[in-house]
């Protein structure tokens, strides 16, 4: 355990009094949390997960990397303090990204921290009371939340104790308590709620999706903000002046910093904000303690699997969209080895958590950049995407959402269940290259047709055959580059690679010459844009390029696919 | 003699599932029960609720005289419960892992020092027991899990495929060990499909099927009342209906 775990464990086992009264066993209380807390310093956090460098790599010092992260987040809060007209919309927008951040890293955290279903094995069936076993979570939770929360306040703490003073500092840090006791009990909340319209196992599937939304937010709002923020309007933002903001938290507890600094509230707005700023935390505790709780450890049983019944609608699912992917595969794949490729890919790609998580927010990300890019332009309007008054724009709009397909590119190749890849080693193919061109498909049908069809429909808001000519050269280059790009990555079997970076791969030049040939190919065709004929050469030449790399996939021998062979 | 475990007309559903039918069970000390029956027959219902980890049954279980439903903490105390290739905190060592099982179980920190080196030596771990268990093997890994089942040196021992992963020599270990427990007085609940071991190392056979017990007695008495075969045969010979041998038949004629 690093000093911080033992430092927070040391403070949170203080009140040993009230825990003996509580009827809590200490040395196993004690005993439960030091495990917790050296497993969490071995686990990756959310934002090593999101970016996990290396699958074999032991992680040591996950916490020191967790808390350094939360300095820098808390860091860029700091901006906030330089926006609006007083100090209470200062700290209003500061709580406002504080709860946010804290929600999202919760969230994740949660799946992984609370609800560790092997405790049901290790854990109960020795003989520990439940007290001890609630108490031991109810502290795990409080220690991890510190270590998130005490990082991420403390810029602006010590911002607030430069420009106001140390009184300051301890109303604002009270105030960030209360907070987080509000965040806590906001995600209890959504959990429960999660849990009561789905069944235990939709839940991870949930919480993953909530997690790819969370991240596109967080990079879409610090895309957007700045943007926004140009424009005058927030820079004379004043909380408290609208009936309306009595509805935003983070507004309860800057009124309420706002009081505890001798700053009175103008209006009854702010006198009631300051109030619900105590009592909600206070009636979350309770409902958290009292009443969700009981409930949330008895559906957590549920997700060990204790019931047998469980598993229908999994298979219903399954069903479904094995029905769309064998659609496809009959149209535009050759039976066998490739149409097993593609299938499989098309199964995968659609319902590993893992996959999910590493590529569809690059989706979000690309409709943030097109947002972005729309926003930038003033008086945009679709008339003028066509010609000529900025056409880099149509092209940045047409060239952008390649970036999803390069991410399923990057992806396809990894999974933490590497070693299931033995099954390909196993099989007697001729043409082992037939599944890579079924991998290939899955990515052209799965992330490059339905970014192209989303141009097609941006296009529609003003028919123009010049428009939609440039719409389908494009397309013909990109299923081009898609090809580039996989051979590229190197030739492995879909999913048969345990996690790694580029970098560990030896091919960051490769990704720099690629992309640069990426940058190339649309700047050929932006060059182009005035003669159709040549853009229509341009994509025949494309088109033919990509049938010749199909082809010579298709007959890529054993020898230089890279297998992973230490099962 | 009393019996070390009594079960007592044992019913258990989940929602409208019934797995329990009216068990009735009295185990005595010294006894090596083999606790078999098909996937689904309620065995490891029986096993949990033993265990004191279910507690929403009917009926009464009383293990030395305590009732399971009304003081599970002090039966918990009892029992080593070795669940088949169980989760563990896969980031701790063993050592950590096997320190942390024995404070849930309350013993002194000395005394079970002493005994998680002695144990895992006899195993051959010790050159492994600072390292990261992520990285054991099947066999390296079941052998912490009963490790940290006998660690508190408990009356009933609770094995649920205990030999999966092992390799022959630590299978040897593994059959030698149960004898010794069993000849200390130890009631040993040997749960397996591996009919060949619950032959050999069992006194008495408990056969579960469909909730209910098809057949309790010794191996002698079994094949007295089933015809001298083997446990195999008498296991397929109550809980299949068409016979095992059907099914390999069908198999075989697939390919034609």
């Amino acid at each position: 355990m690093n000093i911080f775990n033992k430092a927070l464990l040391w403070v949170f086992l203080l009140p040993r009094a009230l825990y003996d009264k509580l009827g809590v066993s200490m040395p196993q209380l004690r005993s439960i949390l030091t495990v917790k807390l050296t497993m969490d310093d071995r686990r990756p956090g959310m934002f090593q997960q999101l970016n996990q460098q290396k699958a074999n790599a032991p992680v040591t010092k996950a916490t020191l990397v967790t808390m350094g992260f939360s300095v820098f987040i808390g860091c860029s809060f700091l901006m906030v303090f330089f926006l609006g007209s007083d100090a209470v919309t200062h700290v209003g927008l500061f709580f406002a990204l504080f709860m946010f951040m804290l929600s999202v890293t919760l969230i994740s955290d949660f799946t992984q921290v609370l609800i560790d279903v092997r405790d049901n094995q290790i854990i109960l069936p020795k003989p520990v009371s439940d007290r001890t076993v609630v108490t031991a979570r109810i502290l795990h939770i409080g220690i991890h939340m510190s270590k998130l929360m005490l990082p991420m306040a403390l810029p602006a703490l010590i911002l607030v104790g430069i420009r106001v003073g140390p009184v300051s500092v301890i109303a604002l840090l009270l105030c960030v308590l209360m907070a987080t006791v509000f965040s806590l009990f906001l995600i209890n909340a959504m959990y429960l709620l999660i849990l009561k319209f789905s069944s235990p196992q939709k839940f991870k599937q949930i919480i993953t999706y909530l997690q790819i939304g969370f991240a596109i937010l967080f990079y879409g709002g610090f895309q957007l903000l700045p943007r926004l923020v140009e424009k005058d309007s927030i820079g004379t933002l004043a909380l408290g002046n609208v009936y309306g903001h009595i509805l935003l938290p983070p507004y309860w507890f800057a009124a309420f910093f706002g009081l505890l600094n001798g700053i009175m509230p103008v209006s009854w707005v702010g006198w009631a904000a300051a109030i619900l700023a105590v009592l909600a935390p206070v009636a979350g505790i309770v409902l958290v303690v009292r009443f969700f709780a009981p409930l949330f450890n008895q559906k957590l049983s549920l997700l060990s699997g204790d019931s047998p019944s469980t598993s229908k609608p999994v298979e219903a699912n399954a069903k479904a969209s094995g029905k769309k992917a064998n659609y496809w595969a009959q149209w535009i794949t050759r039976p066998g080895a490739e149409r097993m490729g593609f299938l499989f890919c098309q199964k995968m790609m659609a319902r590993s958590r893992e996959f999910k998580l590493k590529v569809y927010p690059s989706i979000g990300y690309v409709v943030v950049l097109v947002l972005a890019q729309i926003l930038r332009q003033k008086n945009f309007s679709f008339d003028n995407l066509e010609y000529q008054t900025q056409p880099g724009n149509m092209f940045f709009i047409m060239y952008a959402p390649f970036l999803v397909s390069l991410g399923a590119i990057g992806q396809i190749n990894n999974t933490n269940h590497f070693k299931a890849s033995w099954l390909f080693n196993i099989t007697p193919l001729s043409h082992p290259g037939a599944v890579l061109c079924g991998t290939i498909k899955a990515i052209l049908v799965g992330f490059l047709l339905p970014c192209v069809a989303m141009t097609v429909l941006l296009g529609c808001f003003r028919f123009s055959p010049a428009l939609f000519l440039q719409i389908g050269v494009a397309c013909c280059v990109q299923v081009a580059l898609v090809y580039v790009f996989f051979w590229g990555q190197g030739l492995m079997f879909p999913f048969s690679q345990p996690p790694q970076t580029a970098a560990q791969r030896g091919s960051i030049l490769v990704n720099m010459v690629l992309m640069l040939l990426l940058g190339a190919c649309g700047l050929l065709h932006y060059a182009l844009r005035n003669h159709w004929w040549a853009c229509v050469l341009l994509a025949v030449a494309a088109v033919g390029a990509a049938v010749a790399m199909h082809k010579k996939t298709y007959h890529v021998p054993w020898k230089r696919i890279k297998l992973y062979s230490d099962f | 003699m009393k019996p070390v475990i009594k079960i007592k007309n044992l019913w258990k559903s989940y929602g409208t599932k019934t797995v329990l039918k009216g068990i009735d069970l009295d185990v005595y000390a010294g006894q090596v029960i083999g606790y078999i029956g098909p996937n689904g027959a309620g065995k490891s219902t029986t096993v949990k609720i033993l265990c004191g980890l279910l507690s929403s049954f009917e009926g009464e279980v009383w293990v030395n005289d305590v009732s399971v439903k009304e003081h599970p903490l002090q039966v918990k105390s009892k029992v080593g419960y070795v669940p088949e290739l169980a989760e563990m905190y896969e980031v701790l060592t063993p050592m950590e892992f096997l320190e942390f099982v024995a404070t849930l179980y309350q013993l002194p920190a000395e005394m079970a020092l002493t005994r998680i080196e002695r144990m895992m030596t006899a195993f051959g771990l010790e050159p492994h027991l600072n390292q990261r268990m992520d990285t054991f093997s099947k066999g390296m890994r079941q052998k912490v899990l009963i490790v940290a089942g006998l660690l508190h040196n408990p009356d009933i021992l609770i094995l649920d495929e205990p030999l999966s992963g092992l390799d022959a020599n630590a299978v040897i270990v593994v059959k030698e060990l149960i004898q010794k427990l069993a000849a200390e007085g130890k009631t040993i609940f040997y749960s397996s499909h591996m009919m060949d071991v619950v032959e050999k190392i069992s006194d008495r056979i408990v056969l579960i099927n469909d909730g209910s017990i098809a057949a309790d007695g010794t191996i002698e008495d079994l094949r007295q009342l089933q015809g001298n075969h083997s446990l195999e045969k008498i296991f397929a010979g109550l809980t299949t209906k068409g016979g095992v041998q059907d099914a390999a038949g069908d198999m075989v004629r697939a390919f034609q």
